[in-house]
């Protein structure tokens, strides 16, 4: 168990605390306060075996979270006896995909934690477990139709979990400040917080519009982010960009903010190239703030942001695979087609870019089907501006021709990934479903071999690929051959018919290009 | 080609109202200064700036500001001068260090630069990874890249080896012709990772530069052995695609030949 203090002596949110008063209160903080938490928990960096629990208190105090899985025996401690105001301990060795009951608080004492204290540990990477994602953009207003976004996701999802909790920047305006995060994110969410882990990506508010590399924003001291790969992925070194892994799924956050890192040949890119050459997650969800399609309040064929990442970063994701990019920034809904190699101005988009040109719903013209196997370049992608989740005024056309469906309407998004089926609803702040669609993944075709007189026959399914059938007669074999013979058309598939010699033969199906 | 930024410019306007209800903040001067430099608005920027000097000579900041403003305007030279000052003043700034260093950069002074990166990454807590990247290359343009790897090497030791400092770290050590040096920090990266096909590559074309040919075959063999192991997905993205490609045309070739 790891136990970190990163807290200054005093950190009173600035709402509270004019700051000509600051001095005054450091020195007789523990007389004037009880120690009460005033933010949090709040949990971070997930995964399978370890989780980092967070919280502030009024007055610094030492640190205890107790931790079980049965809420009446919190059987298990970690403790520092370092004194601080911000909190941040790692509980390690927990079981995969176990719900953990926790209470935090000093040695003394507990100052927060009954049954609605509770986590779910990630399952072990690489194994399919249904999964929900809710993603929230530019949300941190303070707004009314913040909390009616907020309220209608509760009651969609009142029996269901949540399991990945996606901030997609802007989550505290106006810029970013501490106290901001304070009243616009942490005190609208107390439950999420306690309960999901939050992985949040970097907006231009909370760098307060610059584009320099800076370290320095409150962001980086409130979130404990995954750079050293603590979650799956590679190490970034930084928490600017990171990565991690969730059940089948990948995903990888960006920093569009920092220009720097825009760059085709920066250090962010060179890091995202190798992470996704890394992964053999069955989804690849790549989130960022400044998406590559707008045409909401913001226009992306104008914005250096947009511009680069379009340009510079996406070609990156596209060549590996990527299958989901979720963006704010915009505050509208702004949902792509099935798209691929689109990275000009808005008017030079072609239908070649349209993989799917449908509606991608299981109700209209069918889901986006990808196929496994070697389509190269053309297996697509769907784009998603989820800016509207925090009640601001959007505006804007709303005619990017890369979108199917785009609105001004307040609301959030809800992903539901059941092995190879990934299901996406945009849920309203009135709480109607305003679009769906859905992407499947189809599964590797199964060979059939069966002995036919002298010949056996080898079959496989039909798909959406073409399939070459090659073959070795040693494993040791460098290279795999189209086996010979004639290809008959079955009505649910292929076959070729080939003599039964005494000898091993191996084969394999290839997906051709 | 100018863009524009955004929410920038209605941020101003309503910083030009404040201003104009407490005329004698100059925090608030401040921070429409700062957006004015990132709108580009550079004049406009130095002007709030200014006025700021004029009215409170205790703001230090201001010249770090000023400084900032004039590296974005490309006028570096200008620039030294805040920020000379402002360093000179204030506790170790690990922001303002890296600013001047990159001003150095831009003025073709790559020593100066590499004691401010040396200094950013010093008092900075948890130093980005640009700041070792930048100070190797400045390292390189001085002609060495022998304290450019050893500054990726203290990077490595701070941050874990990360493939940004490392990938430069074997184009260094490759520039000194130590190819085994080279082909151990591949190793050390891939030893982390789930799928090597990538590094087997860099280590074939590594080994074949290097005239070992038989060594090369080995390692594209293995890349492409690699490759057949994926899941289906992964082995027909358009990265492993041109990757096999790749390999195939590299195992085609005789490497000693060339």
């Amino acid at each position: 168990m790891n136990a970190r203090k990163l807290s200054p002596p005093m950190a009173l949110p600035r709402q509270v605390c004019p700051a000509g008063l600051l001095i005054g209160l450091a020195l007789t903080a523990a007389q004037a306060f009880s120690a009460t938490v005033v933010r949090g928990p709040y949990l971070q960096t997930g995964t399978s075996s370890n989780l980092v629990v967070r919280w502030r208190t009024e007055v610094p105090t030492d640190t205890r979270v107790r931790f079980g899985t049965n809420p009446a025996s919190l059987n298990f401690s970690v403790s520092s006896a370092l004194e601080g105001a911000d909190h941040e301990i790692t509980l390690t060795n927990l079981s995969s995909d176990t719900k953990y009951f926790y209470d935090v608080g000093t040695t003394a004492q507990t100052l927060a934690g009954d049954d609605s204290y509770f986590f779910t540990t990630a399952p072990l990477p690489g194994t399919p477990k249904p999964t929900r994602i809710w993603a929230i953009g530019d949300f941190g207003t303070g707004f009314p139709a913040q909390y009616a976004v907020r309220d209608a996701y509760a009651n969609f999802s009142s029996s269901r979990p949540t399991d990945v909790w996606l901030m997609l920047g802007d989550n505290a305006y106006y810029t970013g400040q501490d106290y901001e995060f304070q009243a616009y994110c942490f005190d609208v969410y107390p439950t999420m917080f306690r309960q999901t882990v939050a992985w949040p990506t970097m907006g231009n508010h909370e760098a307060s519009f610059s584009q320099a590399l800076s370290d320095s924003y409150p962001y980086y001291n409130i979130f404990s982010l995954p750079s050293a790969g603590e979650a799956g992925g590679v190490p970034s070194g930084t928490e600017h960009y990171y990565s991690f892994d969730y059940a089948n799924i990948h995903f990888v956050c960006l920093d569009s903010m920092t220009a720097i890192f825009r760059q085709t040949n920066g250090a962010m890119a060179q890091w995202l190239a190798s992470d996704l050459a890394d992964t053999t997650q069955d989804w690849i969800i790549a989130f960022f703030h400044h998406p590559a399609y707008t045409k909401g309040s913001h226009n992306s064929d104008a914005e250096a942001e947009s511009i680069e990442m379009r340009q510079n970063i996406l070609p990156i994701l596209e060549a590996h695979g990527v299958d989901l990019v979720l963006t704010g920034h915009s505050h509208s809904y702004e949902r792509s087609y099935f798209l691929n190699g689109h990275y000009g101005h808005s008017s030079t988009l072609t239908a070649d870019n349209l993989i799917n040109s449908g509606d991608g719903r299981t109700n209209g013209n069918g889901p986006y089907v990808k196929p496994p196997g070697a389509l190269g370049a053309n297996r697509g992608l769907v784009h998603i501006v989820d800016g509207s989740s925090g009640g601001q005024g959007g505006g804007g056309a709303l005619n990017h021709p890369a979108k199917y469906f785009s609105t001004l309407t307040y609301g959030s998004l809800i992903l539901d990934v059941t092995g190879l089926r990934l299901d996406a609803t945009f849920l309203s702040d009135s709480g109607t479903a305003d679009d769906t669609f859905t992407i499947i993944k189809e599964a590797p075709p199964v060979v059939n071999i069966v002995r036919s007189g002298t010949n056996a026959v080898i079959s496989w399914p039909a798909s959406l690929l073409d399939y070459q059938l090659e073959g070795k007669t040693t494993l040791e074999a460098p290279e795999w051959l189209p086996a010979e013979g004639s290809i008959s058309l079955l009505p649910g598939g292929k076959s070729i018919s080939i003599p039964a010699t005494n000898s091993h033969h191996f084969f394999r199906l290839r997906s051709l290009p | 080609m100018a863009f524009a930024h955004g929410d920038v410019h209605p941020r101003i306007l309503e910083f030009t109202e404040q201003i104009k209800r407490s005329p004698t903040n100059t925090t608030l001067y401040l921070q429409r200064a700062e957006l004015y430099r990132i709108d580009g608005d550079y004049t406009n920027a130095m002007a709030d700036l200014n006025h700021v000097a004029q009215h409170d000579r205790s703001l230090k900041r201001v010249d770090f500001l000023r400084g900032q403003v004039q590296q974005d305007a490309g006028q570096p030279q200008s620039a030294l001068g805040p920020l000379n000052r402002y360093l000179a003043d204030q506790p170790p700034d690990a922001e303002a260090y890296t600013v001047r260093a990159r001003v150095l950069i831009k003025l073709n002074r790559p020593a100066p630069a590499i004691e401010d990166f040396t200094a950013a990454i010093k008092w900075s807590s948890t130093p980005n990874p640009e700041l070792f990247i930048e100070r190797a290359a400045a390292w390189r343009t001085l002609g060495k890249p022998e304290e450019a790897m050893r500054g990726l090497d203290e990077g490595i030791r701070r941050l874990g080896p990360i493939v940004t400092l490392q990938l430069p770290a074997v184009d260094a050590e490759l520039a000194l012709k130590k190819t085994d040096a080279a082909l151990a920090r591949i190793d050390t990266v891939m030893t982390r990772l789930q799928r090597k096909e990538t590094w087997l590559v860099r280590r074939a074309e590594i080994l074949r530069n290097a005239s070992r040919e038989a060594e090369a075959r080995t390692n594209y063999f293995a890349a492409l052995e690699a490759i057949n192991r994926l899941p289906p997905a992964h082995r027909g993205t358009r990265m492993t695609l041109e990757l096999e490609s790749r390999i195939r045309t590299a195992i085609s070739t005789n490497g000693a030949a060339r």
